[in-house]
């Protein structure tokens, strides 16, 4: 079985396309991806005139001064994984002094971007593709989690252990302590106690794949008890990711690409199973 | 605002169980929703109240909207759920897309039937005193100065106009026209511009140029910063290239050849069947991995979908 895994792709829709793409021309039985799934701002575009814009962008303010060229800049903040919207200067102020306005126009155009998403899946992978699992990222809120649960082309995963071709794969998006405070963190003793009755439900551990993005003292507890066949887990930004071996089991952690990098890039792992044991993998940029 | 679909707004409302309304304008409309700790209790909308106005309103196509966390209080006037609301409406406009794609498909129907083909562009080099390796220069000499011209924004286009009458020496082709050679060939032009769109999808800005062209006469059906000159060219290329092949006793063709250009530039050419896809890529702009493994068979595949045999 080839196992096609890839994470941390923040919002951006080429990087999602590529996945899917990647999972069929791969030849995977199976795709997976991991998060961080959602971009990380929401770039405002003010209309200052009929057909000009002020777009405040990474501590530079680009005067826009058409259509064209608002469509050029706002397709790359999209394109790495941003959200935008466009505002009148009297939004723009208003939305200055109302931090919950703005987290809800932030978590609204998150939920868009992974219902586009879906429905891109529904297309690119058709009735006869593989299996695409996905789970969130300990970065993304929870009120994209729904969304998977409503029977498309891309199956939830996250916090269950889902059967793929004789083998268990066990998924959480949880992780411990962090410092930046995120959604999904927790500390390590209730992370430790969730993980191991996630895990009690697994059979063989050399049929078992363990999806773990987070790094901490729990996981490692968790990876050293349970033994699983493979585990794949997140590397810190820019991170050059790798593989490694803790006891038994092998550990594959993507590339993590730069928030600043010029284009925006997939970072996977391909992996053949086969009998309860590794036999190859390769780590994949497109 | 621009660039949010009140709906999703509507969804994380509910979701986070939060207390605001929304006003909301189209086509001269207005009309207010009233959310109470994630319920929808109210809404008015040109003389409708309730249901009746939350219906219409969710029915309105991109509305503009402010949203107000400093709400007013409200009777409930509406017991129903706001999912199933959403999902009644995303139903009615399913419906809508369905019958306009009917339509659309009855509009879009081909009579298949081929062109004849056109001679060739220039006379074989065999049998006149010219050897093929003497003929070459010249024709990658014009393909290199056509080439040097792609360096423009990708923008999909309609296929251009036939290179003349069949059986006539080509015109110069006219950009933008609908893509009546393809549908005198019975193709799809649906599926034409789906493979081009595809290459545009996959490869973004590294796609210089793109173009899905006839076998039989170098006509572009579709393409991306559209160069018939390299259509015409190319076309001969593949053709000197499996004579050549097949002189020298190899296989022929595969499904793609390459060639690199100088600077950054690679030319991938596809042939299937009596078409044939050119794409000039900026590989500094794209790995090659991307579009060997990735974007290629994606391409390939919904070529061989829509090449007549």
């Amino acid at each position: 079985m080839k196992v096609f895994t890839a994470s941390g792709i923040e919002g951006s829709t080429p990087c999602f396309r590529r996945f899917l793409s990647a999972v069929r021309s791969y030849g995977a039985d199976v795709g997976v991806l991991l998060g961080d799934l959602t971009g990380r701002k929401v770039v405002s575009a003010i209309r200052t005139g009929p057909s000009t814009w002020t777009v405040p962008l990474d501590g530079k303010v680009h005067e826009v001064d058409s259509p064209t060229a608002l469509a050029e800049l706002t397709g790359h903040i999209s394109d790495h994984g941003d959200y935008w919207l466009e505002q009148t200067p009297e939004e723009y102020e208003h939305l200055r002094s109302n931090q919950s306005l703005v987290e809800l126009y932030f978590k609204s155009l998150v939920r868009q971007r992974i219902e586009e998403w879906l429905t891109l899946a529904d297309e690119k992978l058709g009735a006869d593709g593989p299996p695409v699992f996905v789970a969130p990222g300990c970065g993304d809120w929870r009120i994209i989690d729904e969304l998977f649960e409503h029977g498309g082309r891309l199956l939830p995963c996250d916090d269950r252990v889902v059967q793929i071709d004789g083998y268990q794969m066990v998924t959480s998006s949880s992780s411990g302590p962090t410092e930046w405070e995120l959604v999904r963190e927790m500390d390590d003793r209730r992370l430790y106690t969730k993980l191991l009755e996630l895990c009690s439900g697994v059979g063989d551990p050399d049929f078992a794949i363990l999806n773990l993005q987070a790094e901490s003292r729990a996981t490692q507890r968790i990876v050293k008890r349970f033994q699983p066949l493979v585990r794949f887990r997140g590397s810190a930004q820019g991170g050059n990711g790798g593989a490694s071996k803790q006891g038994r089991t092998l550990e594959l952690s993507p590339r993590s690409p730069m928030v600043e990098d010029a284009a925006p890039t997939l970072h996977g792992v391909l992996v053949q199973l086969e009998g309860g044991a590794v036999k190859d993998y390769v780590f994949t940029e497109a | 605002m621009k660039g949010i679909s009140l709906s999703s707004v509507i969804q994380v409302i509910n979701l986070e169980k939060q207390s605001c309304d929304i006003e909301a304008r189209a086509g001269g409309q207005c009309g207010q929703l009233h959310f109470r700790e994630g319920t929808l209790v109210d809404a008015l909308a040109d003389g409708l109240a309730g249901e009746d106005a939350a219906y219409e309103i969710l029915g309105w196509d991109d509305p503009e909207f402010d949203v107000s966390t400093e709400h007013s209080p409200r009777d409930r006037t509406i017991e129903a759920d706001l999912t199933q609301m959403l999902l009644e409406i995303a139903r009615r406009r399913d419906e809508e897309l369905e019958e306009s794609a009917r339509s659309a498909a009855a509009q879009d129907s081909v009579a298949p039937h081929a062109a004849p083909p056109a001679p060739p562009l220039v006379e074989s080099a065999s049998g006149n005193g010219r050897g093929g390796a003497q003929a070459e220069p010249d024709i990658m000499a014009e393909m290199e100065a056509a080439l040097a011209e792609v360096r423009v924004e990708p923008e999909i286009e309609a296929a251009p106009e036939p290179h003349g009458a069949p059986g006539r020496a080509p015109a110069p082709p006219t950009r933008g026209a609908p893509p009546a050679a393809a549908v005198r060939s019975g193709l799809s032009a649906a599926g034409l511009k789906r493979v081009v769109q595809l290459a545009k999808d996959g490869l973004g800005d590294a796609l210089l140029s793109a173009d899905l062209f006839s076998s039989a006469d170098g006509t572009s059906y579709v393409g991306v910063n559209s160069r018939p000159a390299v259509c015409a060219l190319v076309n001969q290329v593949t053709e000197r290239l499996n004579r050549a092949f097949d002189k020298g006793g190899l296989p022929p063709l595969g499904r793609y050849y390459m060639a690199e250009l100088d600077g950054s530039g690679l030319l991938l050419v596809a042939p299937c069947g009596d078409l044939q896809l050119v794409l000039v890529v900026d590989t500094g702009r794209v790995q090659l991995g991307l579009l060997i493994n990735v974007v290629l068979p994606e391409v390939l595949a919904a070529l061989e979908e829509v090449s007549p045999g």
